[in-house]
């Protein structure tokens, strides 16, 4: 179980610290996305890269439609790792989906976790008035999965199949994969609708591990009120306003979000080195 | 910038990480309807649809920092007007005096996007009709399983009353009718050929006295050992079955008058020699073989007239019809 969660999840460990780094990506892409920024950790921290299944190098075998129909599915997907590799009090840090996810799964098992840091969290993307702006409406949303569809994965049955009849050329598989982040797009289609359309305000309050929100200004996809919102329901959590704009500060601003992070573990060590 | 792609056939915008718009052709900007100084600087977003804002974020900012080329995105751009204009994009990342400019070019591709629209709608309906068909299939193959099921209950059923109704419920031996049916089939089976049959009916001596004596009670349970005492005795292809009351009969393939009298024989010495408990029992047998011109019902009448004279003779013995006297 234990070697099969760290193949089906393409999980990779570097670093020369003991206390475990998990980085987890968000909707659309891979572990990747971290690139730039979680190789800054590899000298304090046992840090852990993985893909969720359905996206990346993972197994696609592995998938199923039932099990990943909402974000629960992903969570579990971390709680394995966390189980393959004996992991407690880990920092875990997630990007806009997979914050969520790592949310899930610190209510879930809170051991786990010691601190979660947030990069463009939003537990609700679809406006809920009078009281919550997500930022977008049904309309939006399904906009949105329509432009996907036009790129890739509206296409996907005919791109296979091309690729069936056409062995004798392999480029366009090799094509087809670079082009968007080889994910499936069965599955893409399935972990849009599970990151878009769901709701996961009402857990917020079942949070206890103390949390970072870095939220990037002028994000299209996780907006500034999303971000206090959070703040405002999390208990014990920690909220930076970055310079970064956009909603990929680790590929965008690299050098701020490793220096917020750092800040606030550092500080939360002191303080605890206060407290003890 | 350079006059040529400044007018090429096709829009041109350099942008850096911050996705501020650096540079930006007139092809691109007349196609917008905007003026120059209206877009340069801006953000992306500004040219933006809502839709390809998030698309953006989470497809094209990544791939472009990733993997430094995005080949034939399609996005929608917003043109001043608000209208959307579909097109089709390409960019690459590229280093210019140790700064990094994601260039881009694109063409609308209007017509395309109204075939591609239509395409994919046509799928989705094919989609939907091949979603539903396979759901209509399962469904069918739902109902035909319980209908088999069900059919095969039935035939169960039936193989169930068939036997009920063809059983004589004490002995469970066969029946009266399904004698008269075996008897009619044996014949019509054996008369035609050179194989003999033969018939025997055997008849409880004095019975009325063990009811009388013991009770029905009694009377039954000798009902039955005499049943089960004649399946014992019977070979696989004979048919043993109870006549009525106390009577009982033996249908015998392939068996001609010596056999059939011997087989008779030995069945009313194991009826004398048996433990009957409280008094002995013996029975009377009259048996008939078929000859050319016979029917059922006169090789029945046969047996009956030899059981009669077994009667007559003393009980507790055989007798053959074609033995008897006319």
């Amino acid at each position: 179980m234990n070697q099969n969660t760290l193949i089906r999840n393409n999980v990779n460990v570097t670093g020369k610290g003991t206390k475990a780094m998990i980085f987890a990506h968000g909707f659309g892409c891979d572990q990747n996305m971290w690139r730039l920024v979680a190789p800054a950790f590899e000298e304090n921290f046992r840090v852990i890269l993985f893909d969720y299944v359905g996206s990346g190098k993972s197994d696609y075998n592995a998938y199923s439609s039932t099990k990943y129909q909402d974000l629960h599915g992903y969570a579990q997907d971390v709680l394995d790792i966390c189980d393959a590799l004996d992991i407690k009090d880990a920092i875990f840090v997630g990007h806009s989906v997979g914050s969520i996810i790592g949310i899930l799964a610190s209510i879930q098992d809170p051991s786990r976790f010691e601190r979660l840091v947030m990069l463009g969290p939003s537990p609700c993307f679809l406006n809920d008035p009078p009281h919550y702006k997500g930022g977008f409406e049904k309309e939006d949303l399904e906009g949105l999965i329509g432009m996907m569809e036009m790129n890739y994965i509206g296409w996907a049955n005919y791109l296979s199949q091309v690729i069936m009849k056409n062995p004798e050329r392999p480029e366009l598989y090799q094509e087809l994969e670079e082009s968007f982040c080889s994910t499936d797009p069965t599955v893409a289609r399935e972990f849009a609708t599970a990151t878009f359309f769901s709701d996961h305000r009402n857990d917020l309050q079942n949070v206890t591990v103390p949390s970072l929100i870095l939220q990037c200004s002028d994000d299209a996809i996780a907006p500034i009120e999303v971000g206090k919102y959070m703040h405002s329901v999390l208990t014990e959590s920690a909220y930076a306003l970055m310079e970064a704009t956009g909603h990929c500060p680790h590929l965008s601003h690299p050098e701020e979000t490793i220096r917020l992070i750092s800040d606030y573990l550092k500080s939360v060590a002191d303080q605890d080195s206060l407290n003890g | 910038m350079d006059e040529r792609l400044d007018y090429a056939p096709c829009g041109y915008i350099s942008l850096n990480d911050d996705s501020t718009i650096l540079e930006i052709n007139k092809t691109l900007i007349s196609l917008l309807d905007y003026e120059l100084q209206e877009v340069q600087g801006q953000h992306i977003n500004l040219i933006l649809t809502r839709a390809s804002k998030t698309f953006y974020q989470l497809y094209f900012f990544p791939m472009i920092r990733l993997q430094e080329k995005v080949e034939a995105m399609y996005i929608a751009l917003k043109a001043k007007s608000g209208q959307e204009i579909p097109i089709l994009l390409n960019a690459s990342r590229n280093e210019r005096e140790g700064k990094f400019f994601n260039d881009c070019v694109c063409f609308p591709m209007k017509e395309r996007y109204e075939y591609e629209q239509a395409l994919l709608t046509a799928k989705r309906e094919t989609d939907q009709r091949n979603r539903m068909k396979k759901k209509q299939i399962e469904e069918l193959d739902l109902l035909r399983n319980e209908l088999e099921c069900k059919q095969n209950e039935l035939l169960e059923l039936n193989e169930k009353l068939r036997k009920l109704a063809e059983t004589d419920g004490l002995t469970g031996l066969k029946n009266r009718r399904c004698l008269q049916e075996s008897l009619t089939s044996t014949i019509n089976l054996h008369a035609g050929g050179s194989q003999p049959v033969s018939l025997l009916l055997m008849d409880i001596d004095y019975f009325k006295d063990i009811n009388d004596t013991f009770g029905h009670m009694t009377g039954d349970r000798v009902l039955q050992e005499m049943g089960r005492l004649l399946e014992e005795e019977s070979r696989k292809e004979d048919v043993a079955a109870r006549y009525g009351g106390e009577e009982f009969a033996l249908i015998l393939p392939n068996t001609d008058k010596f056999e059939a009298l011997k087989i008779a024989e030995r069945i009313r010495w194991h009826v004398e020699q048996a433990d009957w408990g409280k008094s002995a029992i013996t029975i009377s047998v009259g048996a008939a073989t078929f000859v050319p011109g016979d029917t059922e019902s006169s090789l029945q009448s046969k047996a009956d007239n030899a059981l009669y004279a077994s009667k007559n003779g003393g009980r507790n013995q055989v007798t053959h019809a074609s033995d008897l006297k006319l």
